[in-house]
């Protein structure tokens, strides 16, 4: 099954597959410069992009950049990150070396956030990538210079469930504190597993909630109450996909894609829209602040944001597109299978980035105690 | 009733068909030192070794005294052994491996020092009971070896080439030391080994081996003196193998008829003649006796307790030998007259 | 004890008066700096100054050896040695007699077990992480042995749990101690064992007396060595634990992936560090005047 990472998990930073695969391409490309002539090379405009190894690369080399190639006659050089942190720590070493691996790397906005404030990102001039204004305005990061981070797809971490084992289907994420999932359920076990933002939703007044410690301290409380009920804290997807599969828990939070995959393979599992709205995260395409390919990079994230290529990576990775559904062509059907038209929970990315101590530091006292 | 050790139609077959004991059987008497001698891979080893229960006899059974002890445990027949590595214990001192056995048994501690201060007197190394066994030279690892085996007061005790790791001197009083033990404490004794000399020096008696089967059972000096094969004529001491004919109740070598030798039942045309060297008379070629054979003086060597000469003629290499005092002062390349006594000549059917 | 100051700490533990070969010289003068450079820059970040939703700027601070002080991160470190120690020695207890009954195997069905047991070493961690997770399920795994069998009523889920972890971490660590053991068990002189035979000892008296004591500096060395294993397994206790059985590690390798502190994770390694290896030196000393 797949194994690709929303940035979430560090489970696919073990392989460390990324490194010693880009040490073979750069190695092939120096063999490459150095085999032909000065004039081929000239010819052929390349730009490198890295993604979530995987599932999720592979898709990105099968079906959008070649079609990226045929719009623009520009080859993109598929570069694989095990996920959004650990391939901060690389880029961050490689800025201050000198050399980047990738001139895009894909980032989920706390990465995003963090590179932007060590300098590590140059900013775009969105008047050369008309299409970003397809794209809602949220999805554009501005970290003070310009627009540094331009989105590049969306997806929900959803509330699922066994479809035999749990009915009716939970209206709230309320009823997850109920004593009838006691041991039942499988929860994200890390901090910014977004447990925390969909608690203060369901039980407080959202972000506001989190602005203070107070309130993030009340909203830690509440899901200390849930313990009972959790009988797996994951931190690896496939913990929790097997957890399914085997009935070990009959719910809790998971990818909303991969859910539909599991259900399309005869599991009875599928994804539940409460009442209260699933959480949405999203990546964004950020350039390098010493890459030299900027026209390239321009063009990339211009095709990237028409509503066509949007839909294109919904029907073929499983992504939300960052576009209104009208500008698109997608049917309902393909529409629903990875996003919602519900209103989503955001993370409170700035309190996440703030606090990141105090919250992981209260929230592993509660967990561990 | 004397508590011999019975050894009846002993085999040892290993997978793959290879024969390492043919039917063998031997009695090793109560008191005596009795000597497996044979060349490596004779089978002595894996003998001593099915006497002491460290492998499985694939036929025939082992009495001791009126007991079949073919099937019992190794730990459970009281045997004392001293192994070719001696197999001390390097994690306990030399009272902690010679107490070993005792502390087994269960004896307490009082009676267990007074035991190893014993053992220690016996082979005369007082003292060292406190000493690692890594601090020991190889002679004291010897003995502490014997000492360890004897502490259980064995009913037998069984020594598998103990004394191939020493060198040649230390080795000979060694010999005589351990006879002498023995002897004093009439304990039943088997030693393996591959020295002739070890074997002439420490058996009551000798059996040697060959190729899985027994070749003789006898004394050290009717082994010597009246080998009852070829190989063992050959293998015990030094002999000169003269490939000869038999004719008319005499043999002839070299053309040289020797009358009056005893021929075996099983004698064709094709016999060898076997003479130890100190048997050869020499005379010088002028004064031959009529059946003598003509030879030439090759080498000489004196090496002060005897005068070894090698003699060729033809095909012919033949080794004398005599005290200096006998010696008729011959030099390289005399002729000479080698005198072959009857009654010192052994015949064995064959050209071996 | 040449073996295990090599296991401990290879070229520190040198006396300094030896002389060194000079063609040792150069391999050491490469490997010192590789050696310790990684560890210096560990001391160093453990001591800069943490910026939130940044990264770190260089600094000579102890908040975060300050905020080790807190008793649940005591805790949860007390947790992880004990954790070791405990699989080190169950690995140990099953390994090393189940070596010695197989180097006394045929040669063939010694080199079946060797292959065997490489296979399980060539799996990474997540994935025999992954395989336990699946048999100690309640639907598919051993617990429905258990109950064909008539030992429990009805399938349970053995996992996570302390249990689960336990177990994962010492089948990983088996064929370590298997062939940490095997040359010097195929090495031991069986004469030795023999000799015992002959002076009234059983075979488990054999292997009590003499293989045991003799013995002890390899067993001695695997126990180090699964201990420090163990305490670096971070995927096992995280993926088969619930949160009250995650290791120092799986707290490590948080604070770098989730939290971006890579000061307080560089400290918190520190600590384990030194925890560790003075409980080695320690139990080093207590080994040598034993003897």
């Amino acid at each position: 099954m797949t194994t690709f990472d929303k940035s979430m998990s560090p489970s696919s930073a073990l392989t460390g597959k990324a490194s010693r695969r880009d040490i073979l391409k750069v190695g092939a490309g120096l063999a490459a410069a150095a085999a032909f002539p000065m004039p081929a090379i000239a010819q052929e405009r390349t730009i490198k992009v890295g993604s979530y190894g995987g599932y999720f690369e592979n898709s990105f080399i099968d079906n959008v950049y070649p079609a990226f190639k045929e719009a623009t006659g520009i080859t993109v050089e598929s570069v694989t990150q095990p996920n959004s942190s650990a391939w901060l720590t690389t880029m961050e070493q490689a800025t201050k070396a000198g050399a980047v691996p990738a001139d895009i790397s894909l980032y989920d906005k706390i990465a995003m956030i963090r590179a932007s404030k060590i300098g590590m990102l140059k900013a775009y001039d969105l008047t050369k990538a008309p299409n970003t204004s397809n794209l809602e305005k949220l999805y554009l990061f501005d970290g003070g210079a310009g627009v540094v981070g331009v989105g590049a797809m969306s997806w929900y971490v959803n509330m699922i469930i066994n479809t035999e084992q749990v009915t009716p289907a939970p209206a709230s994420w309320a009823e997850f504190w109920e004593p009838k999932f006691a041991g039942k359920l499988g929860m994200y076990a890390n901090y910014d597993g977004r447990l925390i933002d969909i608690a203060a939703k369901t039980f407080f007044d959202g972000p506001a909630t989190l602005g203070t410690d107070e309130g993030i301290i009340a909203v830690i409380d509440k899901i200390a109450e849930l313990k009972p009920n959790v009988k797996i804290w994951w931190k690896a997807e496939n913990v929790m996909q097997n957890a399914m599969q085997n009935e070990e828990v009959v719910a809790g939070q998971y990818y909303h894609d991969v859910t539909g995959i599991m259900a399309s393979e005869g599991f009875p599992v599928a994804s539940v829209f409460p009442k209260e709205g699933n959480v949405v995260d999203y990546g964004s395409w950020c350039l390098s602040s010493i890459s030299t390919k900027e026209a390239e990079a321009h063009e990339f994230i211009n095709f990237c944001s028409l509503p066509s290529t949007q839909a294109l990576m919904s029907r073929k990775i499983g992504t939300a597109p960052l576009v209104a559904k009208s500008l698109t062509d997608l049917t309902d059907e393909e529409f629903l299978a990875v996003s919602s038209e519900q209103t989503p929970i955001v993370p409170a990315y700035e309190v996440y980035l703030e606090k990141a101590d105090f919250i992981q530091s209260t929230w592993e006292k509660m967990l561990t105690a | 009733m004397a508590i011999d050790l019975r050894i009846e139609d002993v085999e040892k077959l290993y997978p793959g068909g290879v024969r390492a004991l043919d039917k063998v059987s031997l009695t090793v008497p109560e008191g005596a030192l009795v000597c497996f001698l044979g060349p490596s891979g004779c089978g002595k080893t894996t003998l001593l070794r099915i006497v002491a229960g460290l492998e499985q006899a694939s036929g025939g059974r082992v009495l001791h005294g009126t007991r079949d002890i073919s099937q019992l445990p190794t730990h459970e027949r009281g045997f004392g052994m001293v192994f070719q590595s001696l197999a001390l214990f390097p994690h306990l001192s030399v009272g902690g491996n010679i107490a070993y056995a005792l502390r087994l048994a269960g004896v307490d501690r009082g009676r267990r020092d007074e035991k190893v201060a014993q053992l220690l007197d016996l082979i005369q190394l007082p003292g060292i009971a406190d000493r690692p066994v890594a601090k020991l030279s190889g002679g004291q690892r010897q003995r502490v070896a014997i000492a360890r085996a004897l502490a259980q007061e064995p009913r037998l005790l069984l020594l598998d080439e103990p004394m191939s790791a020493l060198d040649a001197k230390l080795r000979e009083s060694l010999q005589v030391e351990l006879r002498l033990l023995q002897k004093r404490l009439k304990i039943t004794t088997i030693l393996v080994t591959h020295d002739q000399r070890e074997a002439m020096t420490m058996a009551d008696l000798i059996v040697v081996m060959n190729k899985g089967a027994i070749e003789q059972i006898d004394t050290p000096s009717r082994i010597y003196a009246e080998p009852a094969s070829l190989f063992v004529a050959d293998f015990i001491g030094q002999t000169n193998l003269i490939k000869a004919e038999a004719r008319d109740g005499a043999v002839i070598v070299e053309g040289a008829a020797i009358p009056g030798v005893a021929l075996p039942a099983n004698a064709g045309r094709d016999v060898t003649v076997s003479i130890r060297p100190e048997s050869l008379r020499l005379h010088a070629a002028t004064a031959a006796p009529a059946n003598a054979i003509r030879l030439n003086v090759a080498f000489v060597r004196n090496v002060g307790s005897q005068v070894e000469v090698h003699l060729n003629g033809g095909d012919l290499h033949l080794v004398g030998s005599c005290s200096p005092r006998e010696w008729p002062g011959f030099s390289e390349g005399d002729a000479v007259a080698a005198e072959l006594p009857p009654a010192a000549c052994r015949v064995f059917a064959g050209h071996g | 004890m040449a073996e295990v100051a090599a296991a401990a700490a290879p070229p520190a533990a040198e006396p300094a008066k030896r002389r060194w070969p000079t063609g040792l010289i150069l391999p050491s003068a490469v490997l010192w700096p590789l050696g310790v450079a990684p560890l210096v820059l560990l001391a160093i970040v453990s001591l800069a100054e943490n910026v939130p939703g940044g990264s770190y700027v260089p600094g000579f601070e102890a908040t975060h050896y300050l905020r080790l002080l807190e008793p649940r991160y005591a805790g949860v470190l007390f947790y992880s040695l004990w954790l070791s120690a405990l699989v080190a020695v169950i690995a140990v207890t099953i390994g090393f007699p189940f070596t010695y009954f197989v180097t006394r195997q045929p040669r063939r069905v010694q080199v079946l077990w060797l292959v065997g047991l490489m296979t399980v070493l060539s799996l990474s961690e997540v994935l025999v992480a992954f395989a336990w997770q699946v048999l100690l399920s309640r639907n598919i795994g051993l617990s429905k042995i258990l109950v064909v069998v008539g030992l429990l009523e009805s399938p349970i889920s053995l996992q996570p749990g302390f249990g689960a972890v336990l177990v994962a971490l010492v089948y990983l660590v088996l064929p370590y101690t298997f062939l940490l053991f095997y040359p010097s068990l195929s090495r031991f002189d069986r004469s030795l064992t023999e000799a015992a035979g002959t002076m009234g000892a059983g075979p488990g008296q054999q292997f009590l007396t003499v293989v045991l004591p003799v013995m002890r500096i390899p067993i001695f060395g695997s126990l180090l060595l699964v201990f420090v294993y163990v305490l670096g397994a971070y995927v096992t206790p995280s993926q088969l634990g619930s949160p009250e059985h995650w290791t120092v590690s799986v707290y490590i390798t948080d604070q770098v992936f989730t939290v971006y502190n890579l000061p307080f994770a560089s400290a918190m390694a520190m600590a384990l560090m030194v925890v560790s290896v003075a409980l080695v030196l320690l139990s080093a000393k207590i080994g040598e005047s034993k003897r």
